[in-house]
Formats: structure tokens, C-alpha cells, sequence
């Protein structure tokens, strides 16, 4: 199996076969992280293909160092704020309320693809700010240090720290009934 | 295992399954990506431009209201080609990015004028307009609660309540308009590239529907507005009939931004009651303004919590004193749209002293901390008019200043509301409405010695700008040096120039959560460049009822021409140039000032 950087070096050469062998390896993880921020399975698959269209087409410009599928995890992290961004933007804007009701329906394969606990996890991680799910999606999907995760939010060490600590109690006080009973059976 | 790391174990393993057709749709859409964006057989043509359209944002407006509306007649916008819906797309997301708009306009009779619009980032309807139109000397100003109605040659101020809204004046949303107007209206949209006489190479976006025509030209590089020009008016009160240009993020002249009526002129209340109605106010003979205004609030929030409409009406004058409706809506205008006569809307309150705005010359404002019975706290200023009553000296409420909507937050441009109490809380605005002396301190340690004098120079011009403005303010210009040994305790400060190059600034800057280095300013996040600018307020170090002013930047050389850089309802800001790169409060607690 060719590795990260072979693929690379060949989809940036032009071969866009390569590209989709990225996307073949890593895609449901990347579905993973951006369905664990955004908690909605149509934005999820938006944020990742938009991530490998844009690859595509930076793909001169397209640098990375260290490991592959954390840089493509932050791609994903950063393309889900800009979406959650602009959909506050819209959010204000007048829009005909029953359209709003239709988007908000689960789609039927959303429902069947999420087993019971990830359905739970994404609900609670819906609870949190975005900042901090950000913060503990990149700390255990990823797996960056936190240093790494304060550059991406362009913020201080400590506040991710605050963030994670956050994040981690509001998720233990929404989650943890129903950990202990994962655990127990 | 500990329960945090359950949660950890659980994040990790969180996982789920694309469906099988996520990976036709990135395998083409790669594809038209590497063979830069032309699909192979028309099958696919079509298959890709309702990808494109169904994924961009004006679809997604268009298909919403095609649901509402059970119909996709008269919407073309399957007939766009990809790559120029995406275009309409971006325009859409560009002109949410702009700060200012200035447009040069052309109405029905042909008459130019000009209009400065700043869109509120938030939604990109208009928070600011101003229209000047040369050739009959007249001025509008609107913000989103009142307008105003300038008449240079008479000297006259018509101060109208609520905003102008007409329904051509908000190019930050045309597209969005356009698109929701088709989907309501069933016109139809095409979007084509083509060359312009006035515009060159362009994207043009035609809207055809029963009433309404227009043409709006997109600029393809930049994605934003170059023109728009109206064939077919849907109403007369459309009187733009075409932008015939736009310049983006200019601007707006402070004569027009901070408008304040001029000496003398002659003031027209309009929208509001009667004000000087003698059966309306309270007898404040004897009375200091400030108990006075404590007196007609009080007595207003307690008639509001016993739904008492006759005591109501008897402080503000609406109106039709008939209409309890009327009267209802003038007290939701003051605590809150979701007052009404069955439950009491103020919890508790605060009343602050009163202070005069030139902006407001209705009466002086009052800054009260309302507490409604769900507990959440508003910050407003609450207007109140003095005025002779058949030789009485008596006072009315008029109105709330400010946008209801807003109070909760932070967007009030006029923000001098927060001088409630005695500890001086921000924003910027507020800093300088609190003493009549103001102090200008200025840097005697720059490196750059020429910037320094530079500075000195354009302090100066500051200076005169204040005098000019509020002959009544008294400003000096201070050295750092000297005003470190001074007692400063009852003026506002302003202090200019860099951290190290100011003494007074240097001292005291390391008690601001921020930090300004060579490369980078550091606030709620690390912003990064070598030219970046930072105006901030601050209690003042000397008397906590008082603020200063900080006016500080990397180089010497970007503390010029600073205060053109839009600042005021906010606590800081940073800036690059004159845009605006991040804008937020402090967050105050205890007494002391931290960031978010």
C-alpha cells in the first residue's frame, strides 16, 4: 500500500487517482470528525467533500507536515466553523420558516448509519460551544496535543486548556449515566 | 476508568459510515477539479451545474421557498452554468465581508446623489445609511432607530423615529433579495457572462419579475458588486433607479457617522407624541435633572408593574392618548418588546445620571439597568425631556435611545449607555461622554523620531477637531513625562503612540490582557502581521468612574490618521489599515476586566 506522502507527491504531480486514494483511506474517519462537530450527517459530508475539492484544486499549493490525517483532520475542523459561521450569518436572514423545518429533518440514512451511542455522543457534543468540541474532537479523533490545537484556533495554550477542561465536564455531566452502563454491561 | 476518560475513549471511537454515493460526488467533482472544471458529455454538464446550483447557497434560498411554495416556475436557475452560480454564491458571502458601502446612485428624475451604507455583519441588513444628495442640500442619516433629516440651506433637523427603510437601499442583500423575491414572486433570475460598456468583463445577474427588472453586475475577481441598474420599479417608493457605482469599505465621513445637530438649528420631532403636551409630564419645580429624572422613572417603572395605563400615559406622551395599543407599544418601547399589560416588566431597576448627547436632542438620556421577570438584564438609555409648562418646570419620558433589539448586546453604536453607577464600564464611546476635560497625552520616547513629531502634529489636529466640536470640551495636549506626575483624575485621557514609545502608556499598558509585539497583537486569539493597529478603552487609572482612551499601534507611523478607523461601541479593537480585524468587550467581573 503506497503511503501518505507517495499519494501526495503523486496527486500533486496531477493524478487525481491518488487524491481519491486519500479520500478512500481516510474518508469515514474524516466523516467521523466533522459529524462529531457539526452533529448533522449532510453538513458532515459537505465539509469533507469540500475538503478533497479544494485539495484538488490547491493542489500545487497543498503543503503538509507530520502526519497526513491529522492535517486533513484540521481541513475538516476549519471548513465546519467556516459552515457553522455563515449559517449564523443566514440564520438571520429571512428565510420561510417551513424550509427551515424541512432542513432540520434527519435524513433517514443519518438515522440508520449512527448506532446508539454515537447518536448519543454527537447530542451531547451538540450541547457544547463549538469551541470546545473542536477542542476534544482534535484531542481524541485527531489526536493532537493541545499546543498543536491552540494553533489551529489561533488561540492561547491555556484557553484551549480551559476549553478541553470545559468541554470534558459538560460532556461527563451530559454522558455519564449512560457511560456507566456502557461500561457495566 | 475514570469518567473523563470515558468520555475520551468514547470521542475517540466515535465513528461513522459515508454512503456509497458520497464517493461518486467527490470522485467527479476531483475530477472536474484536475481537468479544471469541464465536464466531459452534456449527461454529466447537466448531472454537475445541479450539483453546483444545489450546493450553493442561492439554491439552497431558491429550493427553500420552492418548498414553501409547492413551485419552481419562473426560477431559471437550472439554466446557470456551475461555475457562475458558484460565482453568485461567493458575491453573496463577499458582500457579507465588506464593512462600508459608498455608492453613487442615480434616482427616477435622473438626480445623482451618494449614499454611505454600512451593513450590519450579522444579518447585511443596513445599520448605517446616509444619502446625500447635492442638488437639492438635503442629508439623510439613518440608524436602525431613528432618522434624520438634515436641511443645510434652512438649518433645519427633522428627527424622524425608526429607521428609513425603502426597499431598493440594501445592496449588501441584493442578491439574496432578488432570489427571495423570485421565489415569492415567481421571477426569474439569469446569471450570464458578458462584457459591459460601463463595466468590461463582468457577471451579470438579471432578476426579470411582474413589477420588477433590474441588472446587477458582478465583478468576477472579487465577487462583489460593480453596478445595479433598475428598468422596472416595483413600487414608487423605489427611488434608486440604478448604483451606478460602488466603492467598498471607504470611510464614512464622522460628520455624517457621528451626526450631531447643528448649533441653532431649528429641531423637528416626528413619530413621537406631543411632547410638550402639558397634560402629559410630572412638576419637577426644585428639582436637581438628575433627581428629577430619578423621580418620572420611577414613578414610569412602577406604573409598568401595576399596568397602570392612565399613570402611564400621564409620563409619555403617544400619540393617540386614546389607543391603549399605542400606549403599549410606547412602553415596549422602553422596557422590552415582550411587555404587556398583564404582567409586570421590570423586576428591578437601576437609574443612572443623566447626561446630555448632541446626537439625541429630544432631552437628555438617562443610562437604567432594567431586570425583566425572567431575570436577563438590559442596559438602555431612556430619554427624558424637560420643558416650562404654563411657567411650571415639568419633564416627560419620550422614548428608549437605542434599538430595543439590541440592548442586550453590544451593537449600539451610540453605546454611552453604560455609564450607569459609578464605575466606568465601557465601550469606547462611553469613555469620552463622561467629563467635559480631556487630556491628550503623547509620546516623548518613539524610536522613530519623525513619526514622533508626526504624531505630535496629528494629536494636534485632534485637538482642534475636539475644540471644534464641543466648544464647551475643554482638550490639552499633555507630554507622557509630565502627565505621569500629574493629577489626571477628572479628565478623560487619550493617550496616542506605541507601547514603549509613550511613558504614561508604558506604565500602565501592562494591566490590559493584550499584547502588543513586533510581529503579532494578542487579545482572544493571536493576530499576526507587523502593521497592525489596537484602540482600546480602560478604567481610568486615577478615578474608576472615568475611562481612557488607548491609541496605540507597532510603528509610530500607523498611530496617524488612527481615529479614522471606525471605534466606538465597542471596548477594544484590532485593526490593519482602517479594517477592522477583530472588535469585541471585555468581560467585567468584580471590577476587573478580563477577555472573553
Amino acid at each position: 500500500m503506497p503511503s501518505d506522502r507517495a499519494l501526495v507527491r503523486k496527486f500533486k504531480r496531477g493524478d487525481p487517482e491518488a487524491l481519491l486514494a486519500i479520500y478512500q483511506r481516510y474518508r469515514d474517519y474524516l466523516l467521523s470528525v466533522a459529524m462529531a462537530l457539526v452533529c448533522d450527517m449532510d453538513r458532515a459530508k459537505d465539509a469533507v467533500h469540500d475538503v478533497f475539492v479544494s485539495l484538488a484544486q490547491k493542489r500545487r499549493d497543498f503543503r503538509f507536515r507530520g502526519n497526513l490525517k491529522a492535517c486533513l483532520a484540521v481541513s475538516v475542523v476549519n471548513r465546519t466553523r467556516d459552515m457553522l459561521r455563515r449559517q449564523s450569518v443566514r440564520a438571520a436572514a429571512p428565510l420561510d420558516p417551513d424550509a427551515e423545518v424541512v432542513s432540520k429533518a434527519p435524513a433517514p440514512e443519518q438515522t440508520a448509519i449512527l448506532n446508539e451511542q454515537c447518536r448519543r455522543l454527537a447530542a451531547a457534543l451538540g450541547q457544547l460551544p463549538h469551541e470546545q468540541r473542536e477542542v476534544l474532537v482534535l484531542r481524541h479523533k485527531a489526536g493532537l496535543p493541545l499546543r498543536e490545537i491552540a494553533k489551529v484556533q489561533q488561540t492561547g495554550i491555556s484557553t484551549v486548556h480551559a476549553r478541553y477542561r470545559y468541554g470534558l465536564n459538560t460532556l461527563r455531566a451530559l454522558m455519564n449515566g449512560e457511560l456507566d452502563d456502557e461500561t457495566s454491561r | 476508568m475514570k469518567p473523563v476518560d470515558k468520555i475520551a475513549r468514547a470521542i475517540s471511537q466515535f465513528e461513522v459510515k459515508g454512503p456509497p454515493r458520497l464517493d461518486e460526488r467527490v470522485r467527479r467533482h476531483v475530477y472536474e477539479a484536475f481537468s479544471g472544471s469541464v465536464p466531459a458529455s452534456a449527461a454529466q454538464v447537466r448531472a454537475h451545474r445541479w450539483q453546483l446550483i444545489a450546493n450553493s447557497r442561492i439554491a439552497q434560498l431558491a429550493a427553500a421557498a420552492v418548498i414553501a411554495m409547492g413551485t419552481l416556475l419562473g426560477l431559471h436557475l437550472w439554466g446557470l452554468l456551475g461555475t457562475e452560480a458558484y460565482a453568485v454564491e461567493q458575491t453573496i458571502d463577499a458582500l457579507h465581508k465588506i464593512e462600508t458601502i459608498h455608492a453613487f446612485c442615480t434616482d427616477w428624475q435622473d438626480r445623482k446623489f451618494e449614499m454611505w451604507i454600512k451593513p450590519d455583519p450579522a444579518t447585511g441588513a443596513n445599520d448605517f445609511i446616509c444619502l446625500v444628495e447635492a442638488q437639492r442640500n438635503y442629508v439623510v442619516i439613518s440608524t436602525p432607530y431613528v432618522s434624520y433629516y438634515y436641511y443645510p440651506g434652512r438649518n433645519l433637523v427633522r428627527i424622524v423615529r425608526g429607521q428609513l427603510i425603502t426597499s431598493n437601499l440594501d445592496p449588501a442583500r441584493t442578491i439574496e433579495s432578488l432570489t427571495e423575491k423570485a421565489s415569492r414572486e415567481g421571477g426569474s433570475i439569469e446569471v450570464t457572462r458578458k462584457v459591459s460598456d460601463r463595466y468590461g468583463d463582468a457577471i451579470s445577474v438579471h432578476y426579470a419579475g411582474a413589477a420588477l427588472e433590474c441588472e446587477a453586475w458582478v465583478k468576477p475577481r472579487t465577487k462583489l458588486l460593480l453596478g445595479l441598474q433598475y428598468t422596472r420599479r416595483s413600487s414608487p417608493g423605489q427611488f434608486v433607479k440604478s448604483f451606478d457605482e460602488f466603492r467598498y469599505n471607504e470611510p464614512v465621513p464622522d460628520r455624517w457617522l457621528a451626526f450631531q445637530c447643528p448649533d441653532g438649528a431649528e429641531i423637528k420631532p416626528e413619530g413621537w407624541g406631543d411632547l410638550d403636551d402639558p397634560n402629559c409630564g410630572i412638576d419637577v419645580s426644585g428639582l436637581s435633572d438628575e433627581q428629577a429624572c430619578r423621580e418620572i422613572l420611577t414613578r414610569l417603572f412602577d406604573a409598568i408593574n401595576a399596568a397602570d395605563l392612565d399613570q402611564i400615559r400621564r409620563l409619555i406622551p403617544v400619540a393617540d392618548q386614546s389607543d391603549d395599543e399605542n400606549l403599549v407599544g410606547a412602553v415596549r418601547g422602553v422596557v422590552g418588546a415582550s411587555w404587556d399589560d398583564s404582567k409586570p416588566g421590570v423586576a428591578a431597576y437601576e437609574i443612572g445620571s443623566p447626561y446630555e448627547d448632541r446626537a439625541c436632542p429630544l432631552g437628555v438620556l438617562v443610562p437604567c439597568v432594567l431586570t425583566d421577570h425572567n431575570g436577563q438584564r438590559f442596559e438602555i438609555a431612556i430619554i427624558v425631556r424637560f420643558r416650562q409648562t404654563e411657567g411650571r418646570r415639568t419633564c416627560v419620558v419620550v422614548d428608549a435611545w437605542g434599538d430595543v433589539k439590541s440592548r442586550s448586546g453590544a451593537s449600539d453604536h451610540r453605546a454611552s449607555l453604560r455609564t450607569v453607577g459609578s464605575v466606568f464600564q465601557g465601550p469606547i464611546n462611553a469613555a469620552g461622554a463622561a467629563s467635559l476635560s480631556t487630556v491628550l497625552i503623547v509620546p516623548t520616547n518613539e524610536a522613530d523620531k519623525a513619526a514622533e513629531q508626526q504624531i505630535h502634529d496629528y494629536v494636534r489636529a485632534v485637538q482642534k477637531f475636539i475644540m471644534e466640536k464641543s466648544p464647551d470640551h475643554e482638550a490639552k495636549i499633555v507630554a507622557d513625562a509630565d502627565a505621569l506626575q500629574m493629577d489626571l483624575s477628572q479628565s478623560c485621557v487619550y493617550v496616542y503612540g506605541t507601547p514603549q514609545g509613550n511613558l504614561w502608556l508604558a506604565k500602565h499598558i501592562a494591566a490590559l490582557p493584550v499584547a502588543i509585539e513586533p510581529n503579532s497583537i494578542t487579545t482572544d486569539r493571536v493576530y499576526e502581521g507587523s502593521d497592525l493597529r489596537f484602540i482600546s478603552t480602560w478604567p481610568h487609572p486615577q478615578n474608576p468612574r472615568l475611562g481612557v482612551v488607548i491609541y496605540t499601534a507597532q510603528r509610530g507611523e500607523d498611530i496617524l490618521g488612527i481615529n479614522k478607523v471606525f471605534h466606538g461601541p465597542t471596548d477594544y479593537l484590532v485593526a490593519q489599515g482602517q479594517t477592522i480585524v477583530h472588535a469585541a468587550n471585555y468581560v467585567k467581573k468584580k471590577g476587573q476586566w478580563t477577555l472573553q
